[in-house]
């Protein structure tokens, strides 16, 4: 089984799985699945853990790898909850997530951390510190509390630089971006990483960071699935 | 200099401020309640750096050699609860000061990713088991024959929460949750029974006090602190597990079964020491100011 855990509105999450689906068992896995269907998690014995997904008894050693597209969980996915109940039920399921991800023993893109489902670092000022401490060049960016507002919507000259690193292989970009963004996600210990670099007078200087898989990049997609059927062949 | 972000009403807080203040550090005392009034600037190239203001004071946080925060959700306060919940002036210095926090090279107690492996109390227990601590059974279901199956293994079962809100613990009692019907995934867990032990770990130093309470939850009863010596092999793991986890301080919940043979309920990274503080025992607080206060010598010029 490959689970594809995601919102309960990721459209192309669903497309991914059913696409899964056609070489190996591959379902959605959401926070609405968690709570409606019948969950036995356990620690610290996470392999006799199972999950129910859509009628099916899914056991955890029988996941054979998981996609994470979920980055945090809203109080709005819980819809299902009352409001008053919403943000404590985000904080719960934020927390079952973390464990079970993080505990899962086959392979999980991106594994959660403590401080975030996909990976270390949430915050663009987290990577553009990782990034300054391998001395890989990054961006002139400024934040301030003051200005946050126009902090956020600050966006560098002319057409950035995409790099997309997969499991330890570039997917799409080449050239020292490529290699920068391989080291940092090497640096932060993530399979999946997708970077902005922006031209400057050194070549090219990191922007932005997201660990989140964007399946509307065809080759963020493909590498996905060339991933799953690897995973679905080591059964 | 030394950094402390929190609020002089908060005990454990200020018992730091009290000591550093005596001992004549030089200290930045950001008053946590001015959150509203406070900036912070972040700016990354040529080199990365973060900018403070409170009131009429400014800093450059590079300079700070050591830290102390101890934040609180700046939403609860009058002057900021009011306003949109999108991101608001108070989150962003939030933000910024533990991105910070994160990534400076100053001593942090604690960093925030440290302080973030208690908001999923499983994925904390997995980490704490690998230095060598015992952690209970727990099970995440909403399937009461799962539950009740776990209850008659263990017997005696307590239910709380998954994350760091609302962490009340209750023991089950499962006539009740057949009335319950539906329900979300919860936490349930084996209920070890024997003496609550208490211990704040500072660097390589530990100080332990024991609790005596009739309550599941000791918090929220009558309870009574006594010196406790741990085991030195425990007491050895209680630091490791402390550093494992990336703190410097760290408020650690263990209930002894036999002399030697605890588990650890929980590793608490921002812990109010000050209510445990028993007469005969070393001062917490004097420990954390002596952590803080190593780091500004080792930062200052010879």
């Amino acid at each position: 089984m490959i689970l594809v855990v995601c919102s309960v509105v990721d459209d192309a999450a669903v497309k991914l799985a059913e696409e899964i689906r056609s070489f190996a068992a591959a379902s959605v896995l959401t926070c609405r699945d968690l709570a409606m269907s019948k969950c036995a998690l356990r620690c610290p014995d996470v392999v006799a853990s199972e999950i129910n997904l859509h009628g099916h008894r899914v056991m955890a050693n029988e996941i054979r790898g998981a996609v994470n597209l979920l980055p945090a969980v809203f109080p709005d996915e819980l819809y299902f909850y009352p409001d008053s109940e919403r943000e404590y039920q985000a904080a719960e399921f934020h927390a079952l997530l973390t464990f079970f991800l993080a505990a899962l023993p086959c392979p999980v893109v991106n594994r959660p951390t403590a401080t975030s489902l996909v990976g270390p670092y949430s915050s663009r000022s987290a990577w553009l510190h990782v990034a300054s401490n391998l001395t890989i060049p990054v961006a002139e960016v400024r934040l301030s509390s003051e200005d946050w507002a126009n902090s956020q919507v600050m966006q560098a000259p002319g057409s950035p630089i995409e790099v997309v690193c997969l499991h330890g292989a570039v997917l799409s970009g080449s050239g020292p971006p490529a290699e920068y963004a391989c080291r940092l996600a090497a640096a932060a210990g993530v399979e999946y990483l997708r970077a902005s670099f922006v031209r400057n007078d050194v070549g090219a200087a990191l922007f932005s960071v997201s660990t989140v898989p964007n399946l509307r990049d065809a080759a963020t997609r493909d590498g996905l699935i060339r991933l799953c059927h690897r995973w679905a062949g080591a059964q | 200099m030394i950094l402390l972000w929190g609020l002089l009403q908060d005990d454990t807080f200020r018992s730091v401020h009290d000591v550093l203040h005596r001992r004549g550090a030089r200290i930045a005392f950001v008053n946590h309640a001015d959150i509203g009034r406070t900036s912070v600037e972040y700016q990354s190239a040529p080199d990365p750096g973060y900018r403070l203001r409170s009131g009429d004071n400014r800093y450059e946080l590079e300079a700070m050699s050591a830290a102390y925060l101890r934040p609180y959700d700046h939403r609860l306060y009058d002057d900021v609860k009011l306003r949109e919940r999108n991101v608001s002036k108070p989150d962003v210095v939030h933000h910024l000061l533990m991105s910070w926090a994160e990534h400076t090279a100053a001593t942090v107690i604690n960093r925030p990713s440290a302080e973030a492996t208690n908001q999923s109390k499983l994925f904390q227990a997995m980490a704490i088991r690998q230095f060598g601590l015992k952690v209970p059974e727990s099970l995440v279901s909403n399937d009461a024959e799962e539950i009740e199956r776990f209850a008659a293994v263990h017997e005696r079962v307590i239910y709380k929460s998954m994350s760091s809100v609302r962490s009340v613990v209750e023991e089950l009692n499962l006539q009740s949750l057949s009335a319950l019907g539906a329900m979300g995934p919860a936490l349930f867990q084996q209920r070890i029974v024997g003496r609550n032990v208490r211990v704040h770990v500072v660097g390589e130093e530990t100080v332990a006090c024991a609790i005596e309470s009739d309550a599941t939850d000791y918090r929220y009863g009558k309870a009574r602190m006594t010196p406790h010596v741990l085991p030195d092999e425990v007491a050895s793991r209680c630091v490791n597990v402390t550093r494992g986890l990336g703190m410097v301080l760290s408020g650690i919940d263990l209930i002894a079964i036999a002399d030697d043979e605890y588990y650890c309920l929980e590793v608490n990274p921002s812990p109010a020491f000050s209510a445990f503080q028993t007469a005969s025992s070393r001062s917490i607080a004097d420990l954390v100011a002596d952590k803080l206060m190593a780091a500004q010598t080792m930062k200052s010029p010879l």
